[in-house]
């Protein structure tokens, strides 16, 4: 036991994106201190875009991350849309819709699947998870690459789109490919129904904390939004995107390099638990049916039920994927030419990714030039959340083993699936025999 | 979609200079003429998005930034077998499980033949799209040292 004597200094929690620390200090049952440390070096992004032109920023802005790269090249061909009063045919309006269901299902399988697989089946990685299941394991990788064929066909690549451009695509699939990837998400049914019963019967094993908080996502009256919407928040109201500052309300705190945010109260919470408390509504019956099955009930206030909420998206994106493609298969499909006239304005281009709201906010000069960009990622608008988190769960956990701490701390953390800096992480050559 | 027996996959982060030398050379590797039986692949940071672009291929020559201690600009060779992945770096999503991605292929049983690593050393790892003149000139010998490997 720990007798109420804790002193956490973990550099760095494993099995997230980047690098983040948690420091804890109690003395007999008394907290003395909490922190979520963000200590990565800011990557100023915003910097590179400014002198660059109109066709090249979603280019650049791909490369911030290789999970939410269709995410960033979504926001940042919307933000230049709008910016230069494009509008888009219905046909490219549902294959964005087709390209953001392909990120959110890559990157929602690997989180549920490689990163917290292990935690509840008490192993420390993929690796041995892969020894000890390996059937499962099989089973999350051919959803992966599911979900990866379906990015390679819609943007013509698995990461870093290519074909999504300003004002459309450069190039669409054809129907034939359209038909084999309905096939194929047809046929992903009973892999989806094997990790969800996993999920099921691992799912009491998540702790039963929670802190009510605001939570943010966009939301529109007649979808689930992921692609377009307002901003939506479980406390009722709604605004256009273009009010995003003031629902960011972006500030310093001392302990890290990431800005935090907050709006009505304290702090605020971007992902999937928070597009399920606002829109859950609207989700396809297999993906409410599989919600009720788990005990995932909006208002939901337990951040580690995240990981559920994801997995519920995962069946909704499924779902709304092979509809998406009957509509195109309905239309049929054809090449179409994008005409660009650069002009000088400001545009906001808003997505809700796996992770939550990202939004990029560019403003052209005459010449189709940035002059000004903002970003705002969602890991940032939860870091504060994360902070509270803690702040809430340790005195409710202080007299347990410091070890035990320590994983619950750490598992908080990957429940929001953070993406604390995108990579940097060259290879460092060690050989076997030495 | 049938993969090629032979995949040259570039990885980094284009963003951050000599760390994205393998989508660098790449760019350079697409103005040249290739066997219809090689694909040709920008992996960007893939994580372990890695494992697809691997799977179901013969030999696999993965080019990226190395730290083995050497000049920069300097490039190396290594059979990706022969490197010991740090069990201490537990597996996330994006570079450092380069080698993770490789072992999970292997528990997967999708390993190719093959894995290569070719490892050019940098000399400056930062904000920007340019390279170092070091690494800039290495380049040049990249088209050579894929063919002594392939052919």
């Amino acid at each position: 036991m720990s007798n109420g004597n804790l002193n956490i200094d973990i550099h760095y929690v494993t099995r997230v994106e980047g690098h983040g620390n948690i420091v804890v200090n109690a003395k007999d049952g008394n907290v003395e201190n909490v922190q979520w440390q963000g200590p990565e070096a800011p990557r100023y992004f915003e910097a590179m875009v400014i002198g660059q032109k109109w066709d090249m920023l979603h280019h650049i802005t791909s490369r911030i991350c290789g999970i939410c790269s269709i995410g960033h090249t979504s926001a940042s061909v919307k933000a230049t849309e709008n910016a230069m009063g494009l509008k888009l045919s219905d046909q490219s309006e549902l294959l964005r819709r087709l390209a953001i269901h392909a990120e959110n299902l890559q990157s929602h399988v690997l989180h549920v699947g490689y990163l917290v697989l292990p935690d509840l089946v008490g192993v420390g990685s993929v690796i041995p998870l892969a020894t000890s299941h390996p059937n499962e394991v099989k089973t999350v990788i051919k959803l992966h690459r599911i979900a990866n064929q379906m990015s390679d066909l819609v943007c013509g690549r698995t990461i870093h789109p290519q074909r999504i451009i300003p004002g459309g695509f450069s190039k669409v699939p054809t129907i034939d490919e359209l038909k084999g990837l309905k096939d194929t998400l047809l046929s992903a049914a009973p892999d989806l129904t094997a990790v969800g019963n996993l999920l099921k019967a691992l799912a009491p094993k998540l702790p039963n904390f929670t802190r009510e908080t605001e939570y943010v996502s966009l939301t529109d009256k007649n979808e689930y939004a992921l692609y377009d919407g307002l901003l939506g928040s479980s406390l009722g109201d709604t605004a256009p995107i273009t009010e995003y500052e003031t629902w960011t309300n972006e500030f310093c705190v001392p302990q890290s390099t990431a800005k935090y945010t907050k709006r009505k109260q304290d702090s605020l919470m971007v992902g999937a638990l928070a597009r399920f408390n606002i829109n859950h509504a609207q989700l396809t019956p297999n993906a409410k049916k599989y919600a009720e099955e788990i005990g995932l009930v909006a208002p939901c206030y337990n951040t580690f039920m995240n990981t559920v909420a994801q997995f519920v998206e995962c069946i909704y994106m499924v779902d709304d994927s092979v509809r998406i493609i009957d509509e195109l298969l309905h239309r049929g499909i054809k090449e179409e030419t994008v005409e660009v006239k650069p002009k000088a304005g400001r545009g906001i281009g808003v997505v809700d990714v796996p992770r939550g709201i990202l939004i990029h906010d560019y403003t052209y000069d005459d010449d189709g030039v940035c002059t000004k960009a903002n970003c705002i990622i969602p890991t940032n608008q939860n870091h504060n959340n994360i902070q509270r988190d803690m702040e809430a769960l340790v005195p409710q956990i202080v007299n347990k083993p410091q070890a035990e701490v320590e994983l619950l701390l750490e598992m908080l953390v990957r429940a929001y699936d953070p993406c604390i800096s995108c990579s940097t992480h060259y290879l460092k050559v060690n050989f076997n025999n030495k | 979609m049938t993969k090629k027996p032979t995949a040259i996959i570039g990885v980094g982060n284009y963003l951050m200079s000599d760390e994205g030398v393998g989508i660098h050379a790449i760019a350079k590797l697409r103005t040249m003429n290739w066997s219809d039986d090689i694909d040709i692949i920008d992996g960007g940071t893939p994580g372990v998005a890695l494992l697809h672009m691997i799977e179901g291929r013969k030999l696999v020559v993965i080019i990226d930034c190395a730290d083995f201690e050497a000049k920069p600009g300097e490039i190396s060779i290594f059979n990706a077998a022969d490197l010991k992945r740090d069990t201490n770096d537990e597996i996330s999503l994006h570079a450092t499980d380069l080698l993770g991605a490789l072992e999970l292929a292997k528990h997967a049983g999708s390993y190719p033949e093959k894995v290569i690593i070719v490892g050019i050393q940098p000399e400056h790892i930062g904000m920007g799209t340019s390279l170092s003149t070091s690494v800039e000139e290495s380049l040049n010998e990249i088209p050579k040292t894929l063919k002594d490997i392939i052919l």
